[in-house]
């Protein structure tokens, strides 16, 4: 009968497996910040893209309504062609509009000073107070491509918890060609 | 039998467990990404089908309602529900798995629910998937009339060119012919506004196939390349809205061949035809009232020698002599009047004084009797012959039209201005639109005119027809005046061909300025010469 080898292990043993263990352990931690942090970044970058979007969809119906005061005016008022601004102004039709004696006015969308994107009151798309159509907005671009279409742009900024729990700056752009059917439907 | 003698199990399944906890996060990263990613595709695929094909159906109905125009055909008459409160018109239609269907509604005043020529419909297009709708469009639709154009030609002559750095048109202009531009030496290497401020679009192109199927002639050469790339700075200080602004190769825009429509409707019958002796006539038919209802607008039979307009206690006045005897019409519009006993109205005596209350119209025959008719009439005075002499000032909205099929001619001799205007202001608003329709319209020889003190012509003109050659002419042509004359239009220009219309640099009307009227093209004069073209005039889209 052979005699039983002793348990447990040497002390060189132990240091060895701890200072494997240490050094996995400090791996996949790395590995786990690495993945909260894409985890982090990549629900941040989608929170941005949904909040770009919105406001697209928000902006895209009420420029579609723009129509021309008169057929030797734009129907785009302002940027003027080529020009690009962070505010628009178009004509759409006026309040209780009549189709026999159309009457048409002036609607306004712009980004103010607290980052949110408002369409004006006392217009005929919107009466009492100013609509808040989207907000955290860095940067709004309404640039006339051609006198039906104009391009949107929207900057939208945000910060993500990352690596060492630093916060990181993630920026979305979201760029849209609205065209305004007036002009290819006349 | 294998018996495993390793004491390092446990850290294999340790290592198992970490990698897993690491993959497990990267999983719900994943799977929280991919779902919304997919849904913000879905919803932007969504949505531009669903435009699309609500788009179709709006389209769709345009086409329905502007094939019936082109050939003269009533569209009501092909509606789905022709009769009733409520007449309007289904269709459906399908693109790929999208569904659209849409209901075309005229508007009151809209056949069949009225008999305006200015038809108005409203189209609402819906967008659906499986049946579950996704969009939805609204459009006010209204027929075009030529008062939507600043300058229109049929045909014009091959040496008559438009001097770019000498015109100026406000609004819209439209050549059936080639567009023919003088552009003097320099012109494009100096500043200044541009010439044409609306779109301008010609049915012809010329030669050569390369650049934009304008005629440029002058030597301020072509505003294109030798490899007929436009140069857009050019294009710019000729046309306000550059490049863009110019199309040649448009439709034809067809003049009507005749004025019968007008004639009806001062008639204000289709059925009964109008009386053939010469006169002055206001049709009517029993109504509700103490008196006949007013059908249509003012109908003369014969030449006119001379018809005013004006303004009496705020009221629209029509003063018409033929023969040298007068009637007056009357629109009583902001206050009554009463008639005397004794004074014979609609063939009787009156037994004692009658009171006219305001929404009445009041013609006083040329033989003193009196026609008194509830209703405002629709604002049309036709005459079948030449109206020798036209002047005054329009209240209310105003067709003044001849026989253009036989080749009828209304002479201007003097102002002809609007109530709701100051001389030499634009008009604001489109309560006193005049429109004038005839095969020639003149200015008449015994217009006195002056540089200084112009001719001020607050209206609309159409003059000629369909495959005539007919237009707008000045009987300038005589030295004993010795100065040069000048005319304002305000409104706009529709010729049928165009011609000299003076004697440039004679004593003749020879300066002028053409200032569109944009209200017309909203608002034009009543049974003013319709296009068959609808003009998008509201348009609303809404998720469903």
């Amino acid at each position: 009968m052979r005699p039983h080898r002793p348990f447990g292990m040497t002390l060189l043993e132990t240091m060895i497996s701890v200072a494997l263990l240490g050094l996995l352990g400090v791996i996949l931690m790395q590995i786990y910040d690495v993945s909260r942090t894409a985890y982090a970044s990549g629900t941040g970058q989608i929170a941005l893209q949904q909040k770009a979007r919105v406001l697209m969809e928000r902006i895209s119906p009420l420029l579609v309504r723009a129509l021309p005061p008169d057929q030797s005016l734009p129907a785009i008022l302002s940027p003027a062609a080529g020009d690009a601004a962070d505010t628009i102004v178009f004509s759409v039709p006026a309040p209780d509009f009549n189709p026999r004696h159309p009457i048409y006015s002036q609607a306004r969308i712009r980004r103010e000073d607290d980052r949110s994107v408002v369409l004006d009151a006392n217009t005929p798309l919107v009466t009492e107070d100013d609509r808040v159509l989207g907000r955290d907005i860095e940067r709004l671009r309404f640039a006339v491509v051609a006198r039906n279409v104009v391009r949107v742009t929207v900057d939208v900024y945000g910060t993500a918890r990352g690596a060492s729990n630093q916060d990181k700056v993630q920026r979305y752009t979201l760029d849209g060609l609205v065209q305004i059917p007036y002009y290819s439907k006349n | 039998m294998l018996v495993c003698t390793s004491r390092r199990r446990g850290s294999a399944l340790l290592l198992a467990i970490f990698f897993l906890t690491v993959l497990f996060f990267l999983a719900m990263a994943l799977l929280e990404l991919l779902p919304t990613e997919l849904r913000a595709a879905q919803r932007q695929r969504f949505s531009q089908a669903a435009y699309f094909a609500a788009d179709a159906g709006v389209t769709e109905a345009l086409a329905f309602l502007e094939k019936h125009l082109e050939q003269e055909l009533e569209p009501a008459h092909a509606f789905t529900v022709q009769t009733g409160a409520n007449p309007h018109h289904k269709m459906s239609g399908s693109l790929g798995d999208w569904t659209w269907s849409l209901e075309i509604h005229p508007d009151a005043e809209t056949p069949p629910r009225g008999t305006s020529t200015l038809r108005i419909y409203r189209i609402t297009s819906t967008a659906s998937l499986f049946d579950v709708p996704y969009r939805k469009i609204t459009v006010d639709a209204g027929q075009e009339s030529f008062a939507k154009y600043a300058m229109f030609y049929d045909q014009g002559e091959a040496n008559l060119v438009w001097d770019v750095s000498r015109s100026r048109v406000e609004g819209p202009l439209h050549q059936n012919d080639v567009l023919r531009l003088y552009v003097p030496g320099g012109y494009f290497d100096t500043e200044g506004s541009p010439s044409f401020l609306g779109p301008v679009t010609s049915s012809k192109f010329a030669g050569p196939e390369q650049g934009d199927g304008v005629e440029y002639t002058g030597g301020g050469g072509k505003p294109y390349n030798k490899s007929g790339s436009p140069i857009l700075e050019r294009y710019q200080r000729m046309l306000s809205g550059g490049r863009e602004a110019l199309r040649t190769g448009d439709k034809t825009k067809e003049m009507p061949k005749n004025s019968r429509n007008l004639a009806e409707a001062a008639w204000g019958s289709e059925t009964s035809a109008p009386p053939a002796l010469a006169g002055v006539y206001l049709n009517s038919a029993v109504g509700t009232g103490d008196f006949n209802e007013a059908l249509g607008g003012v109908f003369i039979q014969g030449d006119v020698d001379a018809m005013e307009l004006g303004v009496s206690g705020g009221n629209s006045t029509v003063t018409i002599t033929q023969g040298g005897k007068k009637s007056l019409l009357t629109v009583y519009t902001e206050g009554g009047t009463n008639l005397p006993a004794g004074t014979k109205v609609n063939g009787q005596a009156l037994p004692k004084p009658l009171d006219i209350p305001a929404g009445h119209t009041v013609l006083k025959k040329a033989d003193g009797s009196y026609e008194v008719v509830s209703g405002t009439t629709n604002g049309v005075v036709y005459a079948t012959g030449t109206i020798h002499s036209l002047r005054g000032v329009n209240r209310g909205a105003r067709t003044v039209a001849v026989d253009i099929e036989r080749d009828k001619e209304i002479v201007v001799s003097g102002d002809l201005t609007r109530a709701d205007t100051p001389l030499g202001k634009k008009p604001s608003g489109s309560r006193d639109v005049l429109g004038l329709v005839g095969y020639n319209v003149r200015l008449g020889r015994a217009i006195p005119r002056s540089l200084n003190d112009p001719l001020y012509l607050y209206c609309t003109i159409f003059a000629g027809r369909k495959d005539g050659s007919g237009g707008y002419a000045v009987d300038g042509w005589d030295e004993r005046w010795g100065e040069v004359g000048k005319f304002i239009i305000h409104g706009g220009l529709i010729e049928g061909q165009d011609k000299p219309w003076g004697y440039v640099g004679s004593s003749g009307f020879s300066v002028y300025d053409i200032l569109y009227d944009s209200n017309l093209a909203k608002s034009p004069p009543p049974f003013f010469p319709m296009l068959p073209k609808l003009h998008i005039r509201s348009w609303t889209e809404e998720a469903q």
